[in-house]
């Protein structure tokens, strides 16, 4: 089949805006994430069908989405009568649904019980500007909150989340009406690789799988191999505990994952991608297998992309569960089909990676910020964020906290806002204690430090650092020390195995620790655990050996206390 | 053992090789190498003998039984072999008669070249070397149970008691490189692994994973070393030699880290020494973690000791597999892979669970154990060994101590 070229990709677009328009009837939009899901989605999106089927009415349009963000409020529905106000309900199960479906989509009666929000959260922006109000759609009850009022949202900026809760992941159209691979256009037909390059470059913008390498750099390294076998992987293992932002990116806008691996492809010279993502996540799986298709068959992947003659083309790995395999070379071996452990750089990946061949890996939320940054251009991506680190970043938040849920926030929002304002504050009414960054590879931001901003650097500098994204949240009544030894028994079971320390150090560390937290500490193992911390630092093989002392630092930093008493009550 | 000397000059060697042969020299690593003419060393001597003089040489391979028509015929279907076996059309073998014959029937359509003679059966010995005891009657020697030794076999049978002599080739050029190792100006050549380098210099790190006839590996972390401008410690076993590279391979910081790895290896299993059958006095059997905990002058591990017994299998004829004295090197996984060519061993299990099994975690003689002795010969520790060598001796037996007088 012949290639949709760029126009073909104009027209489309302009077709599915056009028909959402002329389109009067009732949209009902379930929110499915994984998360939705679990908390019983499809029960009330079977009602919902079930109801449609038995009252025969035709003119309800039901759109499945991926997780709108606010995961302890789950199942989540939205319902946007035709020229009114879309209302969001929370909490959902399958008997709100049958009521919120005869009272709001037969007799049009917003059923204000179980409502959370006015609006949706593609519409803030505008609603802010107009005051809560948009164009053509009358608003209803005003004792709901509107959307930009509520602290979660109202403190987020959406970028790489920018088509949560509203498009169907599983359709391509959904994406391109919403500007989607405008940036991949822009890079096949009108740039060239140097400029595809300089651009990401001047976005400053930085892996946010945790190292947070400069990502415009990793690819001029890669672009300036001489090979005609080059690769573009994007690491979808997201195995922190607690961390879950790549998967809600995954289930709920894949396209945008795959425009910018298109356009990591035409900046380094690349015409076969992997996309390792783990196994735990079937919905991504799957999500990401149709919408490879789905490109596929529109010619945005394959031999001749966009009718330029480009080619790319993209498969999905699934990997086994192993923690290390999100690390780069142990990713790769894992890919070759090898036990998957890392191997000492260099050689770098960007010289010889997956197969030997040079190979950029970049993670999922760095690749769909890029379809933005070349289509909008680096100067509007750095817009927001601090002075050395641009744009935003996801994060989801866990623990004891109110608002469970993934938040995109501009880097440098200050870590209290995101506890007390969009995090809605510590569950029954406690206090906060810390926030557990990076999760086994990073540090504790204690209560003195709330206010810290969050970018790269002020985070390292207390001993935390912004990692992938999880964020777990404890109140003052939990342990640190419990905490500590939780991670470090984490980084002992998922270490390869291969180097001395990574393997026996992170056991004789937890060694400690149990001992710690069973109150049997010993005169001495304090200075043992920073001892050994320091080695481990400094001689392991892999990242995830040299940062699995962090949590145990970090914690000896901020509540060295805790490991004091545990010593002196056994004495 | 198989005793067989050289018997073609590098002149003769030369006249059956055209400068458009592509070729691949292989050798056996087991009786040939004894003998002093096969093995990763003699490869390397004669491949660099003849690049210098202008032969087109493809690469060079180690197989742990020569002989094994299974394992050559692994080696030349293993996938990173193939595709320069595919290409060879000539394969110069140190090898036996006996495995010469297997060669030539492997490499059917490839010229194969031998360089030895076989003469007999004969064995190691501390004093002497390897000696000739059972000579075939086509020799002419008469069987002596003393034995005879190689020069002397040579003289008689006028054949050549040592490999090809590299001043016999034109003189290679190699781009060397200014290096400081600790303070010393060295040159080297380029690329080089550092550990080696340092070696030939006489520095000597402590290393446990890297074998010279093995691929790098660099997971033991003791030969960690400070190289200028580097933010991280880098394992000199990894690292290759660049021009202007200003190395520390010894200072407080370093030490302190190799006694700390030392005392976590020594903690993480039962080394004990006592009951242990590494340690015979032959060249290949001496067990390198007891030498360098010696060397540290460790007594004791100053981390929990593991106390977890794992039952040793004892099931092979040949091999014992202790895996109470493992240090998960992967030397023996790595030997078991390029040298036998088996992937017969392998790790299994994650973090401190991690083990070495054989097959799909079988006992070691339910698995495709060829018996090649590879692993065995790997293993730095005793968790692999022969299993003749058990309850022989110890090198570590009472020696004479001198005092000297107050
Ligand atoms: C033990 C370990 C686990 C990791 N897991 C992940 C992961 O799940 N997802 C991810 O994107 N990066 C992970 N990383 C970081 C990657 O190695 C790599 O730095 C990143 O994917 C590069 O992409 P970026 O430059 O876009 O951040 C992990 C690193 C280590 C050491
Ligand atoms: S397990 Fe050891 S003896 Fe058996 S084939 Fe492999 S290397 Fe040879
Ligand atoms: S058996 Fe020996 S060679 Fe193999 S991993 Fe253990 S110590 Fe290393």
């Amino acid at each position: 089949m012949k290639s949709k070229t760029a126009d073909d990709i104009n027209k489309i677009k302009q077709t599915v805006i056009e028909r959402n328009k002329s389109n009067k009837s009732t949209k009902v939009y379930v929110h499915m994430g994984t998360c939705g899901i679990a908390s019983g989605a499809i029960d009330v999106l079977n009602t919902l069908r079930k109801e449609v089927k038995d009252n025969k009415i035709t003119d309800v349009k039901i759109i499945t989405t991926g997780c709108a963000g606010i995961c302890s409020k789950e199942p989540l529905i939205t319902v946007e009568v035709q020229e009114q106000e879309p209302v969001m309900y929370q909490c959902v199960d399958t008997k709100k649904m049958s009521e919120i479906f005869k009272s709001h989509v037969l007799d049009k009666k917003v059923l204000k019980d179980y409502a959370f929000a006015r609006g949706m959260e593609i519409q803030i922006k505008d609603r802010i500007k107009n005051n809560g109000k948009i164009e053509g759609q009358a608003a209803i009850d005003n004792s709901i909150p509107g959307i930009e009022e509520i602290p979660f949202f109202k403190f987020q900026e959406q970028r790489v989340m920018r088509n949560r809760g509203f498009i169907d992941p599983n359709k391509i159209d959904d994406y391109i009406a919403r500007d989607g691979y405008q940036g991949a256009i822009k890079a096949l037909t009108s740039m060239t690789s140097d400029k595809i390059i300089s651009e990401v470059y001047d976005s400053g913008i930085k892996g946010r799988g945790g190292a947070g390498f400069p990502t415009g750099l990793k690819w001029k390294f890669a672009a300036k191999e001489e090979n005609s076998i080059k690769y573009v992987l994007c690491n979808a293992d997201e195995g922190d505990p607690g961390a879950y932002m790549d998967r809600s990116v995954l289930e709920s806008d894949p396209h945008s994952i795959i425009e910018g691996m298109i356009i990591a492809a035409k900046a380094i010279g690349s015409h076969m991608g992997y996309i390792y993502c783990r196994a735990e996540y079937p919905l991504a799986v799957e999500t990401l297998n149709k919408a490879i298709k789905a490109a596929r068959t529109y010619g945005l992947l394959g031999k001749d992309i966009l009718g330029t003659g480009f080619e790319f083309d993209i498969e999905v790995y699934e990997g086994a569960g192993a923690f290390v395999c999100g690390e780069e070379t142990a990713l790769m071996r894992s890919i070759e089909g090898s036990r998957g452990n890392p191997r000492p750089r260099p050689p770098y990946p960007a010289h010889a990676g997956l197969r030997e061949k040079p190979t950029i890996l970049n993670n999922v939320e760095t690749l769909s910020n890029i379809p933005q940054i070349i289509a909008k251009g680096s100067k509007w991506f750095s817009n927001i964020g601090t002075e050395k680190s641009k744009g935003t970043k996801v994060f989801s938040i866990t623990g004891d906290i109110n608002n469970v849920g993934c938040v995109e926030v501009p880097i440098g929002t200050k870590l209290s806002t995101v506890i007390n304002e969009i995090g809605g504050g510590i569950t029954e009414g406690k206090t906060f204690k810390a926030a557990q960054l990076g999760g086994p590879s990073g540090g504790m931001i204690p209560i003195e430090h709330i206010d810290v901003v969050m970018d790269y650097d002020t985070l390292i500098s207390l001993g935390s650092i912004m990692g992938s994204g999880g964020l777990i949240v404890m109140s003052d009544d939990k342990s640190a020390l419990e905490m500590a030894e939780f991670f470090m028994d984490f980084c002992k079971e998922e270490s390869c195995g291969k180097c001395i320390p990574g393997r026996e150090g992170t056991k004789q560390m937890l060694n400690i620790l149990n001992r710690l937290c069973d109150g049997k500490g010993k005169q001495g193992d304090i200075e043992k655990l920073e001892n050994l911390a320091f080695v481990i630092k400094n001689t392991a093989l892999c990242a995830l050996g040299k940062t699995a002392p962090n949590p145990v630092l970090s914690t000896l930093r901020y509540f060295r206390n805790e490991y004091e008493d545990a010593i002196s009550n056994n004495i | 053992m198989i005793i067989s000397l050289r018997s073609i000059s590098y002149d003769d060697l030369k006249n059956q090789l055209s400068k458009d042969d592509k070729i691949v020299i292989n050798s056996c690593n087991t009786c040939i190498k004894s003998c002093g003419i096969g093995g990763l060393q003699n490869m390397t001597v004669l491949e660099n003998m003849l690049l210098a003089d202008g032969y087109n040489v493809l690469g060079i391979d180690l197989i742990s039984i020569g002989c094994s028509l299974n394992l050559v015929e692994y080696h030349r279907q293993d996938i990173k072999k193939k595709e320069m076996y595919d290409e060879a059309t000539v394969i110069i073998t140190l090898i036996c008669e006996d495995g010469y014959e297997g060669m030539k029937y492997v490499f059917k359509d490839k010229k194969v070249i031998s360089i030895t003679k076989t003469l007999g059966t004969g064995n190691f010995t501390m004093d002497r070397g390897v000696v000739l005891t059972h000579p075939f009657e086509s020799t002419g020697l008469e069987k002596n149970s003393e034995g005879y030794e190689l020069d002397e076999v040579a003289e008689k049978l006028g054949l050549f008691e040592d490999f090809f002599d590299e001043d016999d080739a034109a003189f290679k050029d190699e781009e060397y490189v200014d290096i400081i190792i600790d303070g010393e100006e060295v040159s080297a050549i380029k690329n080089q692994n550092l550990l080696c380098v340092c070696e030939e210099n006489g520095i000597e790190i402590p290393h446990l994973c890297y074998n010279e006839e093995l691929s790098e590996a660099g997971v033991c972390r003791l030969c960690l070393v400070k190289i200028e401008g580097r933010k991280d410690l880098v394992p000199a076993c990894c690292t290759h030699v660049e021009e202007g590279m200003k190395i520390t391979t010894n200072d407080e910081q370093l030490n302190k880290y190799r006694r700390i790895i030392l005392e976590l290896i020594m903690a993480s299993q039962n080394h004990n020494c006592l009951t242990c059958s590494k340690g015979i006095p032959t060249p290949l059997y001496n067990c390198e973690l007891q030498r360098l905990i010696r060397q540290f002058g460790i007594e004791k591990s100053r981390f929990d000791e593991n106390n977890e017994f794992m039952p040793v299998d004892n099931s092979s004829p040949v091999i014992v597999h202790d895996p109470n004295k493992c240090i998960l090197c992967g030397r023996c996984v790595r030997a078991c892979e390029e040298i036998a060519g088996i992937c017969n061993i392998g790790f299994i299990n994650r973090g401190s669970e991690t083990v070495v099994a054989a097959g799909l975690n079988v006992d070691m003689n339910q698995s495709d154990c060829a018996a090649c002795m590879a692993c065995v010969n790997a293993c730095p520790t005793g968790a692999l060994t022969e299993k003749v060598i058990h309850f022989t001796g110890k090198d570590w037996e009472p020696q004479k101590v001198y005092c000297e007088q107050m």
